[in-house]
């Protein structure tokens, strides 16, 4: 019987008329040169991949509901004092509140600006000199010690230092949001550069591209996806920077708020602040990787250093 | 790959290699000296075809990398289109196709012609116009014109090789080095190059000098092919093929390709004569 060559998925003879149905059937559609084969993705996959997506998403909405409701529903049923906790529903009156008196927008500038401030002197010291200890083994002979060493270091134990050097006022607080950030970039900057295949710098050498080229258009594009794990990490701790200041002394900030109004059992203004620092986080972070797709369009994932 | 004759303009003419007496050493790490290549000569005329086979670990890739002036070599004289390795451009072909990810395969192959070490010489084409018609040819050549814009990881290995090729033709080096290029890939992907390196070389007429441990591959492009010896590295036999360029399918199944490939394959299994190595 042709059955017996029936291979498993043929599925031929089971219907009683294609009994003897040729085994190659299914087979002869899969074509041998697989060279000039198309690159895109088939059609079918790219749906595949949209719903993935859309049921994380979906799921991720979830959670925050579930929580968020069950953190109401334990506030109005155990009722505890609102200097203790308040519940989801009390945070945007005391937002408008805030916002209405002008308040917020004051304590929420003076944060972004010393952020920004610190964050692009961290980012414009750390990417050249990152990119300049991955490439010269001599510079990094000389940075590593430092590096290591004031990075082990609790970074947040030198923001007293900097109170005494530079007061109380913008300075200081800069200067410590630019601390914690300048670490994760140049170290992700370093690694970047190491990590650049030694292939591709060969191909440089056996081209005869001179040091600027093999900088500019080898090292610099090699290190870029790293680069960008570092400006994400950096920013995130930026953020903390950004609290942390403000603890030791300030007039305004974010972080400000937070403490004031927890000395002045005013939990939901805490919140506040606290959901303000939140939302700073996540946008940042997607603009950061809007910006990385952009400029880095030939990949988009790559491994978090620490 | 297409058969229409868009062939690069030729760089006036290609440049000979001529390799003599060259002796290179490395030490182990036990301390003793390792003679990779010992007293080696070749010459390959200009416009020439060769190849060099032999066994994993002969100094064939020591070799090729003296000419393209990545390694040193220690005693012998190297001249490369008449000037000592280094000076002349050459174009190198990875065995591993190293393509920079963040390039689209038209930009990879552009790499080289934009570099200022070609600046006033006839391999750069002065403008950027001249210089974007030269890569459009090559991707036509290599067939990939519709693939420009994509990004290596986008394509199959068989045409991140030919990018490979490709890069290396762009700035018309008078002299072409080939290092095992086609060694990764799957056995149908790599007959298909064989031919299509065939049709480009032959359309370009570059002098090239094509490493490689496929006995068949090495006479199959060739018109000469040296065959190495490891331990110390050294020529044991020349063969020269007398076939027309380009050479397609026909002659790559040929007989005689068989025959002489299984000539060269027991040259190459020599039971070693010597008395086994103390412990």
């Amino acid at each position: 019987m042709a059955d017996q060559l029936a291979r498993p998925g043929t599925e031929g003879g089971m219907d009683g008329t294609g009994g003897s149905v040729p085994t190659a059937g299914p087979r002869a559609q899969t074509p041998l040169q697989a060279t000039n084969e198309p690159p895109w993705v088939a059609q079918s996959e790219k749906v595949r991949r949209a719903k993935a997506r859309r049921r994380s998403l979906i799921r991720g909405l979830v959670s925050v509901v579930v929580v968020l409701a069950a953190w109401e529903a334990a506030v109005r049923i155990f009722q505890p004092s609102t200097v203790i906790i308040v519940g989801p529903s009390a945070i945007p009156a005391a937002f408008w509140k805030l916002a209405e008196s002008g308040e917020l927008w004051h304590h929420f500038s003076v944060s972004m600006r010393q952020f920004l401030m610190g964050y692009l002197v961290a980012v414009a010291l750390a990417i050249p000199l990152g990119l300049w200890m991955g490439a010269s083994r001599r510079a990094h002979d000389y940075g590593d010690p430092w590096l290591t060493a004031l990075y082990a270091t609790p970074n947040v134990a030198l923001a007293p230092l900097f109170v005494i050097w530079l007061g109380f006022g913008d300075p200081a607080h800069v200067a410590i949001i630019a601390l914690v950030a300048f670490f994760p970039v140049i170290i992700n900057t370093i690694d970047g550069v190491h990590a650049v295949e030694r292939d591709l710098r060969e191909v440089g050498i056996a081209f005869r591209a001179n040091r600027r080229e093999a900088f500019a258009r080898i090292d610099l594009p090699g290190a870029m996806p790293y680069i960008f794990t570092g400006l994400r990490l950096a920013m995130a701790r930026a953020l903390v920077g950004i609290v942390v200041a403000d603890l030791f002394g300030a007039q305004a900030g974010l972080g400000y708020l937070i403490l004031t109004s927890s000395q002045l059992f005013q939990t939901a203004n805490v919140f506040v602040g606290v959901l303000i620092l939140a939302a700073l986080g996540v946008g940042l972070t997607f603009g950061l990787r809007v910006l990385q797709k952009k400029l880095t369009p030939w990949q988009t994932d790559v491994k978090e250093h620490q | 790959m297409t058969t229409r004759e868009t062939s690069p303009p030729r760089p006036g003419t290609s440049g000979g290699v001529s390799v003599r007496d060259v002796s290179k050493r490395y030490a182990t790490p036990k301390g003793e000296t390792l003679t990779v290549l010992d007293n080696v000569s070749l010459d390959v005329q200009p416009g020439e075809f060769v190849s060099i086979v032999g066994p994993s670990g002969c100094g064939k890739t020591t070799l090729l990398r003296i000419l393209q002036g990545l390694e040193q070599h220690d005693s012998g004289d190297v001249l490369v289109d008449s000037q000592p390795p280094g000076k002349v451009a050459t174009g190198f072909v990875f065995q591993k196709a190293s393509l920079f990810p963040w390039r689209t395969v038209e930009r990879n192959v552009s790499f080289g012609l934009d570099l200022t070490v070609l600046k006033g010489t006839p391999n750069q084409p002065p403008s950027k116009a001249e210089r974007k018609r030269r890569v459009a040819q090559l991707l036509e050549l290599t067939n990939l014109t519709e693939f420009a814009d994509y990004y290596p990881s986008q394509i199959s290995g068989g045409m991140q090789q030919r990018v490979n090729l490709a890069r290396a033709l762009a700035i018309q080096p008078s002299v072409l080095l080939m290092d095992e290029p086609f060694s990764a890939l799957d056995a149908q992907t790599r007959e298909k190059l064989q031919r299509d390196l065939q049709k480009v070389v032959a359309g370009v007429g570059t002098t090239t000098v094509f490493i490689t441990h496929d006995i068949r591959e090495a006479i199959f492009q060739a018109d000469r092919v040296f065959v190495m010896a490891a331990n110390p590295g050294r020529f044991i036999k020349i063969y020269e093929i007398d076939e027309k360029h380009p050479r397609g399918a026909e002659f790559q199944q040929s007989d005689r390709i068989a025959e002489l490939s299984r000539e060269i394959w027991k040259l190459l299994h020599v039971p070693k004569v010597e008395a086994p190595a103390v412990p």
